[in-house]
């Protein structure tokens, strides 16, 4: 059984943790949403997959992929944070 | 749960629906066979939306908060995708370009800002809508349960005309019918979905619904793709050489390239500034909007809020990442016949199909006989509508097309109506008129709301169809709702899960500030044509001027809850709310 302070520094750990945690998930979040746009002009003169500029590719393809990525990867370790601190199965 | 699950009368309806198609199409008359397919895609639904049906109030609300993972992606991406992401996004980049890429980005990544930090805490929350949450963050005070349900009713409405408006269309396109009565069509089978089960309904015919529509997307995509010779090894990767040759045709006809940057109006703005803005506005918005919101109080568990945002977006991209090269196809289909002889031109079957529509029109502005890219305008919805035809497709791709519009559709409707029959019953009726309504009324009031808004938005679904300006300022609105939800909901909703701090003072007034800041930029540069805010020479648009606004709001409601004694002015209730909202149960 465990007492009412050590389950309130079980929540403080935790909220401490998806904070730290939510801060690198949206810095990460800016790279897909605003980074790899920024050089649209630079990035034009560059073609792959004989043909496809790369500025039209970021948008068009590469950054919701990375999106979608950084949701499962956050789903993961919040599922991982959620075992550790607050041990759930 | 699942109700594909055992014997099912939705199995038996699907082969039963799939013969008789088939055998009407053997006989020759093509015409009833689509019919006969489109009508009978609604049929699955109604059977989807009764065998779900339910007398609990709970599931009527939120579907008994029992949904999974890949459930709720589903509905979230068909509750999301409206029948204008089916028919006109990837004529709008076929049209614009580069520069109409924020649709793409900016309507997906707002699920990253979903999952991180909205989509768990608002299930975690155990209230029953968006506008019960806002009260009971705002220390109870029953003022801004009253805006958020007004914010609701306004969004979600413009929005169900919207779509509304295009089940009209899509009716009247491919079954020659008058688009008002496929609009009332439309808000009719809405009630049955809905008035059945509530979400619990609405949420298993959205999942329906989704994988209809994806699969028709696909299959229009692939079979075109296939033609077009872009298997290399495949489509998504297999397009550089076909958008080489179509650019080099644009430049030899003296046109921009179609991937070259920021040459183009976008939200009235112009410029990389304006282009990266607009982006950053839908994606703040998304998270603003309350159908949006609502679908995240369906799931299992904060885990499944985590994991369903993901699939939720996995099954977008499945329709957003093929619109870009749905777009180039379309563009190359079109590039095939600049130059030719204008009368060559008018004998190409597709063009002969489409011109009576006013969706394609040819006019020899130079009088040579010869057509140039400006003599051949089209609408956008063409690309997706007249795709089947411009690559010498069988007829049944045409009617997969039309079932899969009317799904995106349909799906959207239903869930905005669920989210206003939801917000007039619990934030309304049960609110403020009549508290102590046992579970029983309590449903049948819902009914009664569902099939007062259906009816009421059926008229105004009509009256868009028949009355150009009305239908403008209905567009316009659904085009503002980005901007309104990033001015005034995003930055609250935000701040009240991670700040105890923010209390009802600095709510209002970050709310009336972003509002106070977007409100008359979005109606002087988009309704009465003041020049825009220009910003090293690239023109700030009304999307892009949201997250400004939205910036006004975080800034002003931080700083007035700060001098209002910030965490102090809040009753204990609400900080325990607020602490409540930290942890999974």
């Amino acid at each position: 059984m465990v007492g009412e302070k050590e389950l309130v520094d079980v929540y403080e750990r935790y909220w401490n943790r998806l904070k730290k945690i939510t801060v690198i998930w949206m810095l990460a979040w800016t790279v897909p949403a605003i980074i790899l746009e920024l050089p649209a002009n630079y990035l034009k003169n560059y073609k792959i997959l004989s043909g496809i500029p790369l500025h039209w590719f970021m948008a068009a393809f590469v950054s919701i992929v990375i999106g979608i990525a950084l949701i499962f990867l956050y789903a993961y370790v919040m599922e991982k944070t959620d075992r550790e601190i607050l041990g759930k199965s | 749960m699942g109700f594909l699950s055992g014997r099912n009368p939705a199995i038996y309806f699907i082969i039963l629906y799939i013969v008789v198609v088939a055998g009407i199409a053997f006989t020759g008359n093509i015409f009833v066979a689509s019919a006969v397919g489109v009508f009978g895609s609604l049929f699955l639904y109604v059977i989807v939306a009764l065998l779900m049906r339910t007398q609990v109030t709970k599931d009527f609300y939120v579907a008994g908060r029992s949904i999974g993972a890949i459930p709720i992606g589903s509905s979230i991406a068909s509750n999301w995708m409206s029948g204008a992401s089916f028919v006109s996004m990837a004529g709008a980049i076929a049209v614009l370009g580069y520069d109409s890429m924020p649709y793409i980005t900016g309507w997906t990544l707002g699920y990253c800002i979903a999952a991180f930090m909205i989509a768990p805490f608002i299930r975690r929350s155990a209230t029953y809508t968006v506008p019960e949450f806002v009260e009971k963050r705002a220390a109870n005070w029953s003022i801004a349960r009253a805006i958020a349900v007004l914010m609701l009713f306004i969004v979600s409405f413009t929005y169900l005309v919207a779509q509304l408006v295009a089940t009209g269309v899509i009716i009247g396109r491919f079954l020659g019918l008058p688009a008002v009565l496929g609009a009332f069509l439309g808000s009719a089978i809405v009630i049955l979905f809905a008035g059945t089960g509530g979400w619990r309904s609405v949420v298993w015919v959205q999942v329906t619904q989704y994988w209809i529509l994806i699969t028709a997307y696909w299959i229009a995509f692939l079979t075109a793709a296939y033609v077009a010779g872009i298997f290399k090894p495949w489509p998504h990767f297999g397009y550089g050489e076909l958008l080489s040759q179509l650019e080099s045709k644009e430049i030899s006809f003296g046109l921009t390239a179609f991937t070259e940057p920021f040459t183009k109006v976008f939200g009235g703005g112009t410029g990389e500034i304006n282009w990266i803005l607009s982006a950053l506005c839908l994606m703040l918005g998304t998270v603003g909007l309350p159908h949006v919101l609502s679908q995240f109080y369906l799931v299992r568990d904060v885990k499944t809020a985590r994991y369903g945002v993901g699939w939720g977006l996995t099954f977008i991209a499945l329709l957003y990442l093929t619109a870009p090269v749905y777009a180039i196809l379309a563009r190359s289909a079109f590039s095939s016949a600049w130059g030719m002889p204008i009368d060559q031109v008018k004998q190409l079957p597709w063009i002969q199909k489409w011109i009576p529509t006013g969706l394609i029109k040819i006019t020899d502005l130079n009088g040579d006989g010869i057509l140039q890219p400006a003599e051949l305008s089209f609408h956008k919805d063409i690309v997706v509508v007249g795709m089947p035809d411009m690559f010498g497709l069988p007829w049944f791709i045409a009617m997969i097309v039309a079932i899969g519009g009317l799904a995106a559709a349909l799906s959207t409707a239903n869930g905005l109506l669920m989210v206003m029959t939801v917000g007039a019953t619990r934030d309304i009726y049960k609110r403020f008129i009549n508290p102590n309504v046992s579970e029983r009324k309590e449903i049948w009031v819902g009914r009664a709301m569902l099939v007062i808004l259906a009816i009421v938005s059926g008229f105004a679904g009509a009256r868009a169809l028949l009355d150009p300006t009305f239908s403008k300022y209905v567009a316009l609105l659904v085009g503002w709702a980005f901007v309104f939800a990033t001015a005034s909901f995003t930055p609250i909703i935000i701040l009240g899960i991670f700040w105890k701090g923010l209390n009802k003072y600095g709510t209002v007034a970050g709310m009336v500030a972003g509002m106070g800041v977007a409100l008359p930029y979005v109606l002087s540069v988009g309704l009465f044509g003041v020049p825009p805010i220009v910003f090293f020479g690239h023109k700030i648009g009304t999307l892009a001027w949201g997250v400004v606004a939205f910036f006004v709001n975080l800034i002003t409601a931080t700083i007035v809850s700060i001098a209002t004694k910030g965490e102090k002015a809040n009753p204990p209730e609400t900080i325990e709310f607020v602490e409540s909202l930290k942890v999974p149960e």
